[in-house]
């Protein structure tokens, strides 16, 4: 990962089985930066999220996504995490038989990190200790039998071993307790700071105790209906999303 | 552990017997089909001595038009309470004309016993897939990370199976990906 | 079911039946029986040839013991009375007297829209309340149905179930008598659920009621059968055969809770085509006969069918229960559930018969199958056998069967409440079969619930 680069959303909307959910998204994320999304249930937050990913059941169907100048809604799932894009699911599938270090070794390949088999096993153990994951989570099959904790932790371990340049989190402070929260909060503001762009995707501002936004997009009805700046989750915890609908 | 390997057409019948008081036995079947490839299977757990443990687990993948028959059959008779015993049964379809035909028995003439089975087929998952890309890996990659930890998942967790199985089954493997 | 040491429905009438007809099964029986339903001709020349196939077709070679059968050393028909009534107070006295004793008048009034009650293979009474008459649903006893409908039975008797289909189904075809015929017109849903009885009284008598529901696109209608019938010491044969067809949209419910008495074959051939969209559940409760072989099946045609089939079989001494269901995925996005709940106990012999078939083309098809069973004594036998033809790669299939006796540690923790051992294990076999019966009808909930506690009472210590 050589050149940071910012993401940009513009108009877009997004339809799923014919239904629009996303009614024509702007934003942008620069590097460095961290911009929370915020809404209720049904508001389009994790479609958003899944888009940006490029999951084959949501349909662009105008706007664009651009990562740096390189349009990337076009582009299969796996060329746009080659590009540097990353999603932690809210919850993520487990794969039978893939051992987390296979699935580790293979991703980061895939994303072009050149290291050597040795030294990555000791970064992988460093990072799970940075995330709270036991040593011997290495040898078990991908999230199978994980428990909604070690789920979420180990998506945010994925980050820091793949090194995106944009971070899509969705719902990653849903089912996590307050040490576990601050710890990943901690994690997350050590990716922005070493220049990726990160997106909080969430409908509590739980996590945003530990973790200040750069900006704040409230989305309501598949639109961003406002956006400024932290102090705007505050409000929204006090007032709730009535006045947007 | 009986391991029983199966690469391409071939027929074959394994039986368990759990004959004696306290007896275990386990077998793992992993087998791969393509092109006009018929795979027979006939596997079988029979109980006949009180507390016997017997476990079949059999995985496959099939593609093009190959064709798999598989029958299991855990039998408990009477005289063999206290046994319990496990059949699987589990195959993916990769290609589109792969049939599969599965039959998992149960006979049970004692109560005293747990016994269950579980079967299923598939094609490989849709959504596992679109993990395995949103972290990069191209869709072939994917399909082979799949299809190889799918086979391999048949193995016990426990316990190191030894060089000779981990060959046998990297052959297996190796004709359900090429 | 219920305890040898009283039968609760082991009574019998004298026998008051107007025309028998001789013993044995031969063109003459046929044509007497069509004969006197005076049926169209196109009627009795499918009699004719059903009984042709029936002398073609043999045994089944699997499934339950059959050899005790003779068809030679049974009555095929008899009509107690001579015409149909209408209202309770027309049903002949006897009649009557066994359905109070079964108690259907006071159910009657709450739950039923009509009710067609079998005495001996006649329907001899009937009811349709205005409302149902109003949105011109029909409901008539099959003999009446072909009589005043028979364009729309023509167009689909025999269809779902020809009479090559096994030898049952020729027998039935061959010599059918009662049974109810359902039509619902298009967007009409029947709010109360349909019922009706079934019989035995003649000895050696076979019961081959014959039923047929028709659900035009969108309607909805429940039907419900239950029957009780008395104990003999020669054998009873019922051969009954159902076929719904399920129109686009349309949803039908069939709910059978048996309870035969302990020397009666059972052998009974259901099943539905569902239409696009369309819904069929088949709700199987066997608790009674000798033998029952019986696998409701859904014939998924349509995109989009759904087929749930929920059975659950209890099976004592000298008892043995071949039950199961059947899926078949024709069309693509199609979906089957199948549940299973079996009990033995006493030396009883329960078997899970099931099929499923994925037909090439049916894209999408995913079908689920749970199979439990309960194995309350040492004595007792239960088997699953399930086949699984999947001939449509794309598609998902997933099936889980378990045998297992109630668990030491629940039982102890129910007594541990104050439970005695027979109240324990009455509250953990009522718990493993809750998931089918919560899906019965109210009266037969509690009738069955409280069947099972009886049971438990002789079941332990």
């Amino acid at each position: 990962m050589t050149k940071k680069q910012a993401l940009s959303i513009e108009n877009l909307v997004v339809s799923i089985e014919k239904k629009e959910i996303l009614k024509g998204i702007n934003l942008k994320i620069k590097p460095g930066e961290i911009h929370a999304v915020m809404g209720p249930n049904g508001s389009g937050k994790s479609t958003l999220a899944y888009a940006v990913a490029g999951h084959p059941s949501y349909q662009v169907r105008r706007g664009t996504v651009r990562l740096g100048n390189k349009k990337i809604s076009s582009l299969a799932p796996e060329k746009r995490a080659q590009a540097g894009i990353f999603l932690a699911f809210q919850n993520p599938v487990a794969v039978e038989g893939v051992s987390v270090f296979n699935f580790l070794k293979t991703a980061a390949a895939a994303v072009g990190r050149k290291i050597a088999p040795r030294d990555f096993l000791q970064e992988l153990e460093v990072a799970a200790a940075a995330v709270g994951l036991s040593q011997d989570f290495l040898k078990r099959d991908l999230n199978l039998g994980f428990s909604g904790g070690e789920r979420k932790r180990f998506e945010v371990l994925q980050a820091l071993v793949l090194k995106p340049k944009i971070a899509i989190f969705d719902e990653i402070d849903s089912g996590l307790d307050v040490d576990a929260l601050r710890d990943i909060a901690g994690q997350i503001k050590q990716l922005a700071q070493g220049g990726a762009g990160v997106l909080i995707v969430t409908h509590y501002q739980r996590i945003l105790k530990y973790l200040t936004p750069d900006r704040v997009h409230v989305m309501v009805s598949g639109k961003i209906a406002k956006s400024g700046g932290a102090d705007l989750a505050a409000k929204l915890e006090e007032e709730g999303y009535r006045g947007y609908r | 552990m009986i391991f029983v390997p199966i690469i391409g057409t071939k027929t074959k019948k394994v039986t368990l017997l759990l004959d004696k008081r306290g007896k275990e036995e386990e077998m793992v079947v992993v087998f791969a089909g393509k092109g006009k490839d018929e795979i027979d299977l006939d596997l079988s757990s029979v109980h006949s001595a009180p507390s016997t443990r017997g476990k079949i687990t059999v995985k496959g993948v099939l593609q093009d038009e190959a064709r798999a028959r598989i029958k299991g059959l855990i039998k408990i008779k009477k005289g063999a309470p206290g046994s319990r015993d496990f059949l699987e049964e589990r195959t993916i379809l990769l290609g589109k004309e792969s049939t599969v035909e599965t039959v998992p028995d149960l006979e049970i003439e004692e109560n005293d016993v747990s016994a269950s089975h579980a079967a299923s087929t598939a094609r490989v998952g849709e959504e596992e897939l679109f993990y395995l890309k949103s972290r990069g890996i191209g869709e072939k990659e994917a399909r082979r990370l799949m299809v190889e930890g799918f086979l391999a998942s048949a193995l016990p967790v426990e316990g190191n199976p030894g060089k000779a199985v981990v060959s046998k089954l990297k052959k297996v493997q190796e004709y359900a990906l090429d | 079911m219920i305890a040898k040491k009283d039968y609760q429905y082991g009574f019998s009438y004298p026998d008051k039946a107007v025309f028998k007809s001789e013993k044995g099964l031969n063109s003459r029986v046929v044509e007497q029986i069509s004969h006197f339903k005076s049926e169209p001709d196109w009627m009795r020349q499918q009699r004719l040839r059903a009984l042709q196939i029936f002398g073609q077709k043999p045994m089944p070679p699997w499934g339950a013991n059959l050899s005790a059968i003779n068809f030679d050393d049974i009555y095929y028909y008899v009509r107690p009375a001579d015409r149909q009534v209408k209202s309770w107070r027309d049903v002949p006295k006897e009649i009557r007297q066994t359905y109070e004793r079964i108690g259907v008048p006071a159910a009657e009034q709450k739950f039923l829209a009509g009710v067609e009650a079998q005495y001996d293979s006649e329907v001899i009474y009937g009811s349709l309340r205005k409302e149902l008459d109003k949105q011109g649903i029909i409901f008539l006893s099959m003999d009446e149905g072909l009589a005043k409908y028979p364009e729309i039975v023509k167009q689909y008797f025999g269809t779902i179930i020809p009479a090559a289909d096994n030898k049952f189904a020729a027998l039935n075809s061959a010599t059918w008598s009662g049974g109810s015929f359902v039509y619902v017109p298009a967007g009409v849903h029947v709010e109360l659920p349909l019922q009706a009885y079934f019989r035995i009284n003649a000895q050696n008598f076979g019961q081959f009621e014959r039923t047929l529901i028709v659900a035009e696109e969108g309607s909805f209608v429940h039907y419900v059968e239950g029957c009780t019938a008395p104990s003999y010491t020669t054998n009873s044969l019922h051969a009954a055969v159902v076929e719904i067809i399920v129109k686009p949209g349309a949803r039908v419910r069939y709910t059978t809770v048996q309870n035969w008495s302990r020397n009666v074959y059972n052998l009974v051939t259901k099943r539905a085509y569902v239409e696009e969209d369309g819904v069929m559940e088949w709700i199987d409760g066997n608790l009674g006969s000798k033998v029952t072989m019986k696998y409701p099946s859904v014939y998924l045609m349509g995109k989009g069918a759904r087929g749930e089939i929920l059975s659950l079989a209890y099976a004592e001494e000298g008892q043995h229960q071949d039950a199961g269901a059947k899926a078949i995925h024709v069309a693509p996005y199609t979906s089957s559930v199948i549940t299973s709940k079996s009990i033995s106990r006493g030396g009883g012999r329960t078997s899970y018969r099931g099929l499923l078939e994925i037909n090439p083309g049916a894209i999408g098809a995913r079908s689920n199958i749970r199979c439990d069973a309960l194995i309350l004594d040492p004595q007792s036998r239960s088997d699953t056998y399930p086949t699984m033809k999947i001939n449509e790669s794309q598609s998902t299939v997933e099936h889980e069967a378990t045998v297992s006796k109630i668990g030491e540690e629940q039982l102890f923790y129910l007594q541990s409440r104050g439970l005695t051992a027979a109240e324990a294990t009455g509250m953990v076999v009522n718990g493993f079969i809750e998931p089918i019966v919560k899906q019965l009808p109210l009266e037969y909930a509690v009738e069955l619930n409280r069947l099972i506690e009886l049971e438990m009472e002789g079941s332990v210590g």
